[in-house]
C-alpha cells in the first residue's frame, strides 16, 4: 500500500533538544551560579517559586530518571532493592524507582563529577496519595525540607488551595532565606497561564486528518515543561514556534505519520522506558495521536455544558487583573481547579471517564487502548469505568495491563498480540515493508 | 449471640426497620472520615457501607483488579442491592481505591443523593483547619437541600454529644483491656465498634453502657496469652481475631478504622459547632493517607503499645492498599528499635485461615520462645 500522506520531520525538534540540554545542563549546575534548586512530582505549580528567582528543577523522579530508565539492569535493580527494604509492590513504582536510586547512591549523582545534587526544598503538588506518601519519604530520606500543596477538586474549593500556596510561600522563604518577589510571581504566572494555552491550541490542532504530530512528540514536546519549565518565557517561546509549525502541517496536511489510516489514543500513561507501547500499531497503519491525559495534562481547557473541551480564554480576557500576589496566586488557583482538566480528572472521575469518551468522539479516533497500570493507582483508576463509557458511544477499546516504570510488569508480547487483534478487528492488517518515516527519531517511550 | 453480633449479622435487615420505625432516611458512607454527625443532626441514619466476606465477581466491569478487595466488596455489595435501602451516599476524599467505589456506585446504583466530602488530607497544616469548617458547611447545606429539613446548630450540638458519649463508653470499654485477663476479647471489642457504624448511636450508647456495666462482673480468664496489638488496614473479619485468640494470642488493643481510629479523640467544646466537628476529624488518630508531615502515627501507636502492654504488632495489610503499604517499613524499622516485634500478613476479604494460622500460630511460638 502506498504512502497516503506527505510528512517531513518537525524543524522545531532542534529547538526542543537544545531547550531540554539547557534546562538539564542549568540544573547540575545550579548551585555552581547560586541559583536555586527545587525537588517535586512532574507537576508542581512551577510558577509559584518562581518569585524566589531564578529556580531550577528536578522532578522527585530525580536527576537520574532518565539514565535509569534507558539501563534496563540498573532500573530493576532499584525497583527490587526498594521491594526489599519493604516498599511492597502495590506502592507507586516510580517511587520504587526513585528510592532504590537513593538506597544505591544513584539517586542524586552526577556520574560525571560524582558530586551529588541536593535540592533547597522540596514543593509538591498532590492530586495523587502516592504523590502525597512519596515526598513524604523523599523527605525523610533526603533531609529535604517538603511541602505539599494539596489540590482541590474544584473552584468551589479555590480558598483552600490559595491558602496553601500562601502557606508554601512562607514555607520557601524559610527553607532559603530568601524574599518573596511578587512581580516575578506575577511573570511567572503569566507564562504558565500562556504555556497552558498553547498547549491546548497544540492539542486542538491534533483534530485535522492526517493529524500534524503522534502522540510520542507531545510526549517529547512534555518534556521541558516537566523539567520545570512551564513557568519560563522560554517555553512560551518554544510553543508559539511549535504551534505555528503544526499549524502550517495542518494547512498543508502534513501528517506526524504518513501512514496514518486509523486513529488511536492511548489512555493512562504510557511506558517511561523504551518500549514498543507507542509504535507498535503503525505498523498496520494506525497511529497514537493524543489522550485525554497528554492534553489535560499541561493544557488550559473549558468545557462546556455538553462537555465539550475549547481553549481556555488567555489571562487577558478573563475577568480578573493578576496585579499582586493575591490577584496571582487566585489565577494560579483558577487555572489548576477551573482549566485544568488532567487535575479535574484525578480527582473527579467523571471528568475523566466522560471526557475521555468525548474526546476520542470529537478527535475522531477509531479505537482507544488503555493502561490498566499495575504500578500507578493514579492513571487507572476510571480505567474501567472509561472502557464501559467507550462502548457505550461506539468506539473499540482494549485495555492492557503495563507498568509505567517497572518493565517486569509490561508483557510487550502479550501487549503486541493484544494489539494484533484489535487492529485487526478493526479491519487493518500489517503494512509490511512500508516506509514508517515520520516526525521523530526518538525511542518508544513516552521521552522522558 | 451478643446483640452487636446480632445487629452486624443483620444489618441490612436493622437498618430497613429502623426506616419503618422512625421514617427516616438511611445515608451510606464509604470512609470514617465522612462526619457522620452533620448526617446524624439531620435526623438520618449514617451506616457504613461494608463489604461481605465472601468472593465477587461483579465488579470487574468497573474497578481494575489491582484496587482493592475492600472498596470492590463494598461496590459488589451495592451492585447486589443488598443496600437498596439506602436514600443517599457520602464519601470523604481519600485514597483512590474508594473513590472508585464511590464514582461507580453514583454512577450505577444511582442513590437519589450523592455528595463527596473533601477532607483534606494535609490535617496539621493551618489551611485545613479553616477549610474543613467550610466543607463541612457544604455537606450540611447539600443535605438540607436534598431533604428540605433545616440542620440546626442545636441539632449539630446534640449530635456532637451523642458522638462523644459514644466515644467515651468505647474508650472505657477498650480501657479494660488493659488488664492482666482482659474481660473481653478482640474479637467481641471489634464488633462492639462495628456494630456502632451499622446502628442508631442511641441505641448504641445504650448496649455500650450495659456492657460497660457487665464488664467488672466478668471473669474472662485467659491463660498467659500474647498481648498483640491488630495495625493497619480495613479489618473488620472479627473471625480473624477469634482464630489468633485460639492459638494463644490476645489483641489487646488496635489501630485500626474498625477499632481506636473510629472513636478515639472526642469533638471538642466549641461554640460554632462545626469548628468542634471539624477539630475532631483532624485531630483524630490518622490513617496514612492523613499523615504526610513525621509519620504522627507512629507515636500515637507507641502510646498505644505502652500501655496496653502490647508484646507485638499484627500489620494486616488488604491486598493492593498502598496508602498502608507505604507505612510498612516506617512501622516495622520504629517498632524493631524498640524491641517489639511485627508480622505482616497480607489480607483479602475472604479470609485464609490455613495460611494465618500457621504464620500466626509461629510467630506466637517465636515470641514465647523469645526469639527475635
Amino acid at each position: 500500500m502506498a504512502v497516503a500522506w506527505e510528512t517531513k520531520p518537525l524543524e522545531c525538534w532542534g529547538k526542543l533538544r537544545e531547550l531540554r540540554r539547557q534546562f538539564v545542563t542549568e540544573m547540575w549546575t545550579a548551585k555552581e551560579r547560586g541559583d536555586l534548586l527545587m525537588m517535586g512530582g512532574t507537576g508542581p505549580l512551577h510558577a509559584l517559586p518562581a518569585g524566589l528567582g531564578k529556580f531550577h528543577f528536578f522532578g522527585g523522579l530525580g536527576p537520574n530518571f532518565g539514565r535509569i530508565m534507558d539501563d534496563f539492569p540498573l532500573l530493576t535493580k532499584c525497583i527490587e532493592l526498594s521491594e526489599q527494604m519493604g516498599y511492597g509492590p502495590d506502592t507507586c513504582s516510580t517511587l520504587r524507582c526513585t528510592l532504590g536510586s537513593m538506597f544505591l547512591g544513584e539517586f542524586d549523582l552526577n556520574p560525571r563529577t560524582g558530586e551529588r545534587l541536593k535540592a533547597d526544598f522540596l514543593l509538591e503538588n498532590q492530586v495523587c496519595q502516592a504523590q502525597g506518601k512519596t515526598a513524604q519519604l523523599w523527605h525523610e530520606y533526603t533531609g529535604v525540607p517538603n511541602f505539599l500543596i494539596e489540590m482541590p477538586p474544584d473552584m468551589q474549593r479555590a480558598d483552600y488551595m490559595i491558602s496553601q500556596m500562601d502557606e508554601a510561600i512562607e514555607f520557601m522563604q524559610k527553607s532559603t532565606g530568601l524574599e518573596y518577589n511578587d512581580e516575578w510571581l506575577i511573570e511567572a504566572v503569566q507564562n504558565e497561564w500562556e504555556v497552558r494555552v498553547l498547549w491546548a491550541e497544540l492539542s486542538m490542532l491534533q483534530k485535522a486528518t492526517p493529524a500534524p504530530l503522534k502522540q510520542k512528540n507531545l510526549f517529547s514536546f512534555n518534556t521541558i515543561l516537566w523539567r520545570g519549565g512551564r513557568h519560563r518565557s522560554e517555553s512560551v517561546d518554544f510553543l508559539r514556534l511549535a504551534l505555528a509549525e503544526v499549524q502550517d502541517r495542518v494547512a498543508n496536511k502534513i501528517a506526524g505519520f504518513p501512514n496514518e489510516k486509523c486513529r488511536l489514543f492511548h489512555e493512562a500513561a504510557a511506558t517511561w522506558y523504551k518500549s514498543p507501547v507507542l509504535s507498535y500499531p503503525e505498523r498496520y497503519g494506525a497511529v497514537f495521536i493524543g489522550s485525554h491525559q497528554i492534553f489535560a495534562g499541561q493544557g488550559a481547557f473549558a468545557i462546556e455544558d455538553d462537555g465539550t473541551w475549547t481553549v481556555a480564554p488567555r489571562l487577558k480576557d478573563i475577568d480578573l487583573k493578576v496585579k499582586d500576589r493575591a490577584s496571582a496566586l487566585k489565577a494560579l488557583a483558577l487555572l489548576y481547579l477551573q482549566y485544568s482538566p488532567g487535575t479535574a480528572g484525578l480527582l473527579c472521575l467523571e471528568n475523566r471517564v466522560e471526557g475521555r469518551a468525548k474526546l476520542a468522539g470529537d478527535y475522531q479516533v477509531n479505537g482507544v487502548v488503555i493502561n490498566n497500570d499495575r504500578g500507578c493507582r493514579g492513571t487507572s483508576v476510571g480505567n474501567m469505568e472509561s472502557i464501559l463509557a467507550l462502548k457505550k458511544v461506539g468506539i473499540p477499546v482494549i485495555s492492557y495491563e503495563g507498568n509505567v516504570t517497572n518493565p517486569r510488569e509490561l508483557d510487550a508480547n502479550e501487549y503486541m498480540r493484544r494489539l494484533d487483534s484489535f487492529l485487526e478487528s478493526l479491519g487493518l492488517s500489517p503494512l509490511y515493508g512500508e516506509s514508517t518515516n515520520d516526525t521523530d527519531d526518538e525511542g518508544g517511550g513516552s521521552g522522558h | 449471640m451478643s446483640k452487636f453480633t446480632e445487629v452486624i449479622n443483620g444489618r441490612h435487615e436493622y437498618a430497613r426497620q429502623w426506616k419503618e420505625r422512625t421514617g427516616g432516611k438511611v445515608i451510606g458512607y464509604l470512609c470514617t472520615y465522612v462526619p457522620e454527625e452533620v448526617i446524624y443532626a439531620a435526623g438520618m441514619l449514617p451506616v457504613r457501607i461494608m463489604p461481605s466476606h465472601q468472593p465477587q465477581d461483579v465488579t470487574e466491569p468497573h474497578i481494575f483488579s489491582m484496587f482493592c478487595p475492600y472498596s470492590r466488596g463494598c461496590l459488589a455489595e451495592g451492585l447486589a442491592g443488598n443496600y437498596d435501602y439506602l436514600d443517599g451516599i457520602v464519601h470523604a476524599h481519600g485514597c483512590y481505591h474508594i473513590r472508585q467505589t464511590f464514582d461507580s456506585w453514583t454512577r450505577h446504583i444511582k442513590p437519589s443523593f450523592s455528595h463527596y466530602y473533601f477532607m483534606p488530607t494535609r490535617v496539621t497544616e493551618d489551611s485545613a483547619s479553616s477549610h474543613l469548617p467550610r466543607e463541612l458547611a457544604g455537606m450540611r447545606s447539600s443535605l438540607e437541600k436534598w431533604s428540605g429539613k433545616k440542620i440546626t446548630d442545636a441539632d449539630l450540638k446534640r449530635a456532637i454529644e451523642v458522638y462523644n458519649t459514644n466515644r467515651k463508653l468505647l474508650l472505657q470499654i477498650y480501657e479494660t483491656r488493659q488488664a492482666e485477663s482482659p474481660p473481653l476479647s478482640g474479637a467481641e471489642s471489634m464488633e462492639a465498634v462495628l456494630a456502632g457504624m451499622l446502628m442508631d448511636k442511641i441505641e448504641h450508647n445504650s448496649l455500650l453502657e450495659e456492657l460497660a456495666k457487665s464488664l467488672p462482673e466478668r471473669n474472662r480468664v485467659v491463660n498467659d496469652p500474647v498481648r498483640l496489638m491488630l495495625v493497619g488496614s480495613e479489618m473488620d473479619d472479627a473471625d480473624f481475631l477469634r482464630l489468633v485468640d485460639s492459638l494463644g494470642g490476645e489483641t489487646v488493643i488496635d489501630d485500626n478504622c474498625v477499632g481506636t481510629r473510629y472513636f478515639w479523640t472526642l469533638a471538642p467544646n466549641h461554640s460554632d459547632p462545626l469548628e468542634s466537628i471539624s477539630r475532631r476529624y483532624l485531630d483524630r488518630p490518622p490513617c496514612p493517607l492523613y499523615d504526610m508531615k513525621g509519620h504522627l502515627r507512629l507515636d500515637h501507636i507507641k502510646e498505644l503499645v505502652k500501655k496496653w502492654r502490647v508484646q507485638s504488632l499484627i500489620i494486616t495489610l488488604m491486598k493492593f492498599c498502598d496508602p498502608h503499604e507505604y507505612d510498612v517499613p516506617e512501622l516495622e524499622k520504629a517498632f524493631k528499635e524498640i524491641g517489639i516485634p511485627t508480622l505482616v500478613l497480607e489480607s483479602d476479604l475472604v479470609l485464609p485461615e490455613g495460611q494465618f494460622r500457621t504464620r500466626v500460630e509461629a510467630h506466637l511460638e517465636m515470641l514465647k520462645m523469645g526469639v527475635d
